[in-house]
């Protein structure tokens, strides 16, 4: 189990409250897309933080995080060169497709995971696409980033960027498997919506993130429970009950 | 420098070991560590069939601390022994059974299967997070006297009664258990609290009330168990927001025989080793030469308590 301080490489705001980090990781730090880390944020914030992997190159670690309280607040402080506590890579990652045409669908802050498999659906030639969900224009990220491995759509729900609406609306008919993170309400629709195999990535508050604590506790399909930490965060879309 | 003690039926080679429901049955954490190199091990609290507990969310985070309301998940005594037990059976460290339950007659037959396997049991009568989960049995001394006797019959081992801090007495709490034929005591176990979503106007936790965890309560635990301490002649098992090596000495001098750290772990996993390694220096600086020295340390010499000792 990995545990270690990681130098500030970079930690820059990309759109309305959103920031990259980019940490470097030292030798022999693995991840496969889907993981997350948890980070240790400054005092009195107690508990750490869980954070997705957005990208990942041979020693720098790339996460990003949207500032909704102080917690993450403390973290958008952090300079390069400061130091930060980091628990990971956790959890079990996005199983690979056998598929050709896959789907990506991202909601908000639940659009990082999918760069980095993007990048590994690319290099394994598939045919991408990528549908991203925001509040507005100016919520916007990664658009870039993923053009460089997929078609990219971009939604907004007050239209003032890209197509107008939610990325249930947009979404690609001829793909046969989508993965995809973001918020719950976002999920529901999906599974509703879409019958083709998936693959989802949950969000849930932790305690531990390794197992012991069972703060983020969710029920399954077939009556039993899985953490989401150590279970997922990803799972097969007919597995868990959404909360 | 001495850091081992005898306690009814543990042999402590330290005395820093895990908080009931911060360690779930050890596997996780012997990633990090040699489990072996803990005093003794408490797991997750046991009940009778196996509990899904609360609804996320289950965790909110506080200002140095957490609140928490999982509600006693747990698989069951039976999935306990069976799935779990094993794992830690190859660990030499003294094991502690956490025992919950709805009636005495669930405390009893919980007690019976689990108490044969473990070294001592510890009694939950303090979790505050299940409408029937035996916070009735720690606010009310008689009701509390009534299950400590029950499972005291029932268990093959010693019985460690966990105590909540949610009570206006709680030395009248801790002397009832005693006079049941407790031998020995945990205290303290979450506070009763509260977090409001602003935006939604409702509280945060799906449970609404959550017990509240780390070093923010540091200073409740410690004046209780320094209230309790002269008053009872069984040994304390302090636990609330241990942190450091300072905290552990902190607590012994209050007058706990052995500690417990809970929240900390989630903060930092290798939190306990860490302890542990710093433990001996910190009794030192303060000019101790064991733990054994250190117990209730902060209390007049000529108190009427007999220190227990073995």
């Amino acid at each position: 189990m990995n545990l270690r301080n990681m130098k500030v490489a970079g930690n820059r705001k990309i759109a309305a409250d959103t920031y990259e980090l980019k940490l470097y990781t030292g030798p022999d730090f693995k991840t496969s897309p889907g993981q997350f880390v948890h980070v240790l944020v400054d005092p009195p914030h107690y508990l750490r933080r869980p954070l997705s992997v957005a990208s990942i190159s041979r020693d720098e670690l790339t996460l990003v995080y949207k500032t909704f309280g102080e917690g993450t607040k403390t973290l958008a402080g952090k300079k390069i060169g400061e130091e930060i506590n980091i628990l990971g890579p956790l959890g079990n990652g996005f199983t690979f497709p056998e598929e050709k045409r896959v789907m990506l669908i991202g909601g908000g802050v639940g659009v990082p995971p999918l760069l980095e498999l993007a990048s590994d659906l690319h290099e394994m030639g598939k045919s991408i696409h990528a549908v991203l969900g925001f509040k507005s224009e100016q919520d916007v990220f990664y658009e870039e980033e993923l053009k460089g491995f997929a078609e990219v759509t971009v939604v907004t729900e007050d239209g003032s960027y890209g197509k107008k609406g939610l990325v249930t609306e947009w979404l690609d008919d001829s793909a046969d498997i989508f993965y995809a993170c973001g918020p719950n309400p976002m999920l529901r629709a999906l599974l509703t919506e879409l019958e083709i195999p998936g693959f989802i990535s949950m969000e849930e508050r932790m305690g531990c993130a390794i197992g012991a604590c069972f703060a983020c506790t969710i029920e399954t399909t077939d009556g039993g429970y899985v953490n989401v930490c150590k279970d997922g965060p990803v799972f097969p879309k007919d597995k868990v009950v959404l909360p | 420098m001495k850091l081992s003690q005898t306690l009814p039926g543990l042999k402590l080679k330290n005395p820093v070991m895990p908080a009931s429901g911060c360690f779930s049955f050890g596997k996780e954490y012997a990633q990090f560590y040699d489990l072996n190199r803990l005093g003794a091990i408490v797991m997750k609290a046991a009940t009778k069939d196996s509990r899904f507990g609360n609804k996320t969310p289950r965790v909110a985070e506080t200002s140095s601390g957490m609140l928490n309301a999982i509600g006693l998940q747990n698989p069951g005594v039976d999935n306990i022994i069976n799935e779990e037990l094993p794992f830690l059976d190859t660990f030499s460290t003294p094991k502690i059974a956490n025992i919950a339950g709805s009636t005495t007659e669930e405390y009893e037959e919980v007690t019976e299967k689990l108490s044969s396997h473990v070294d001592a049991v510890e009694l939950n009568i303090s979790c505050p997070n299940v409408k029937e989960g035996g916070i009735q049995f720690g606010t009310d001394p008689a009701l509390a006297s009534e299950v400590v006797r029950a499972v005291k019959r029932k268990s093959k081992v010693p019985v460690y009664v966990k105590l909540s801090p949610n009570v206006s007495d709680i030395k009248g709490m801790a002397v009832a258990c005693e006079e049941a034929g407790a031998d020995g005591l945990s205290m303290i176990n979450t506070l009763t609290g509260m977090q409001i979503l602003k935006e939604k106007r409702k509280p945060l936790l799906a449970n609404n009330t959550g017990g509240l965890s780390g070093p923010a309560i540091k200073p409740i635990a410690i004046r209780m168990i320094y209230e309790v301490y002269p008053h009872v002649s069984i040994p304390i098992i302090g636990m609330g927001g241990i942190e450091t090596a300072e905290d552990v000495l902190e607590f012994l001098l209050a007058g706990a025989s052995a500690t417990a750290v809970g929240t900390a772990n989630f903060h930092q996993p290798l939190i306990m080793p860490e302890i542990i390694d710093a433990l001996p220096g910190i009794l030192e600086k303060y000019g101790l030469s064991s733990v054994h020295e250190a117990i209730g340390g902060a209390h007049d010499e000529n108190i009427a308590s007999s220190l227990y000792s073995s």
